[in-house]
């Protein structure tokens, strides 16, 4: 059950797209933080699906600085370190991709990027998660 | 759609089937490349793989408590926000507000002081009366109300300064199928016309004021309303010459 407000509850994924964007526990939910207080700054932002996708820009942007980390310590941190150490921009683009966070069309437009270009960074990302993961076919 | 361009299409979905006919189209498509679709099956093994590990993964609570003070605080915040007059739904509503009273005021101030057409068709037809017309009375104007109500017309009222003047001929007609009380006063060859103004969609604003206008070349007509009814005087003159006899009184 969400313990954020209906209007923030994909803060949720936001936090998961954070910790696989810094590889830490207390990092991600320090960059969820700072973004949650640069959109607050934002006084143009009315409506909660613009609120969202800037957001998550504000994410996108900022996680990007963050360092690959080595030796993850918390579940959560080694469960996502796979897709922690993707290079950019396959890491953002499969995460988001996977949390369903945004559309096909949607998650191009935030990561600034034409469709095929996104779907190529998707089979990039996609390559490099064969080797992590075993799926049942 | 052929296949290649559905592969590139179906490479950016969620892996998880949502139904659209886009999708349905391009996995038909599909179908026709045994190698794509392959390819495609694959990736959505994949995504689903990573798609299960992300949501195995729960925020903790210590900091979902932290984030969520936070979003609640600016949600409260924010509620603020909604009044910021430089957010553009803010300033249409503005706008539209600000046109909404210039169009009332224009309806209801723009036309003070205007003579009202309606009244200047009445007066035009009250000064078309023939002498022979009227029936003949012998009172002060401002003893008629009587003889009126006994032909049908109620509320006849004239204004006191205009109730000593000799009539000599009085009638009601119709306009619009309302009627019209009209007076016929020798002195200075005046009518009165009294009406009631709100059938006829006529209003004399400010009320209580004289307004005044010329018709038909030589008649000048004065209009206030005074309880509900609108009096009028009517001369063959100018408004000057009108506005002269009522300043007098």
């Amino acid at each position: 059950m969400s313990l954020f407000p209906k209007e923030w509850s994909f803060l949720n994924d936001a936090w998961k797209f954070a910790l696989v964007l810094t590889g830490r526990e207390a990092d991600a939910t320090a960059l969820v933080s700072g973004a949650l207080s640069a959109v607050s700054k934002r006084a143009d932002l009315h409506e909660s699906e613009r609120i969202r996708r800037v957001f998550f820009s504000v994410l996108c942007r900022e996680g990007a600085k963050a360092a690959v980390t080595e030796n993850p310590e918390t579940p959560a941190e080694q469960a996502t370190h796979f897709l922690h150490q993707l290079p950019e921009p396959s890491r953002q683009a499969i995460t988001l991709l996977c949390l369903g966070a945004f559309s096909g069309e949607h998650l191009a437009e935030l990561l600034g990027k034409s469709e095929p270009e996104l779907a190529r960074c998707l089979d990039e990302a996609r390559t490099v998660l064969k080797q992590h993961l075993s799926p049942r076919s | 759609m052929n296949p290649k361009a559905a592969r590139q299409f179906l490479a950016i979905q969620f892996p998880e089937p949502s139904g659209s006919r886009e999708i349905s189209k391009a996995r038909d498509a599909l179908a026709k490349s045994p190698d794509l679709l392959e390819g495609y099956e694959a990736q959505i093994a994949l995504d689903k793989a990573a798609v299960s590990v992300l949501a195995g993964v729960e925020i903790p609570p210590p900091a979902a408590g932290t984030l969520g003070e936070q979003a609640a605080a600016i949600s409260a915040a924010g509620s603020g926000r909604r009044f910021n007059p430089r957010d553009p739904a803010m300033l249409a509503v503005a706008i539209g507000f600000l046109l909404l009273v210039a169009v009332l005021a224009w309806h209801f101030l723009g036309r003070a002081g205007v003579f009202p057409e309606e009244a200047l068709t009445i007066a035009a037809e009250g000064a078309k009366l023939r002498a022979e017309q009227f029936e003949v009375v012998e009172d002060k104007s401002g003893a008629l109300e009587d003889w009126f109500v006994l032909k049908g017309f109620d509320r006849f009222h004239v204004p006191e300064k205009f109730a000593g003047y000799q009539a000599a001929g009085a009638r009601v007609f119709k306009i619009e199928n309302r009627p019209v009380a009209v007076l016929a006063i020798p002195e200075n060859y005046m009518f009165f016309l009294v009406f009631d103004p709100a059938p006829l969609g006529i209003k004399i604003r400010p009320q209580g004021s004289w307004q005044f206008a010329e018709f038909d070349y030589k008649y000048a007509a004065a209009i206030r309303e005074e309880n509900g009814m609108c009096f009028m005087v009517v001369i063959k003159g100018t408004s000057k010459d009108l506005a002269r006899l009522i300043e007098k009184h």
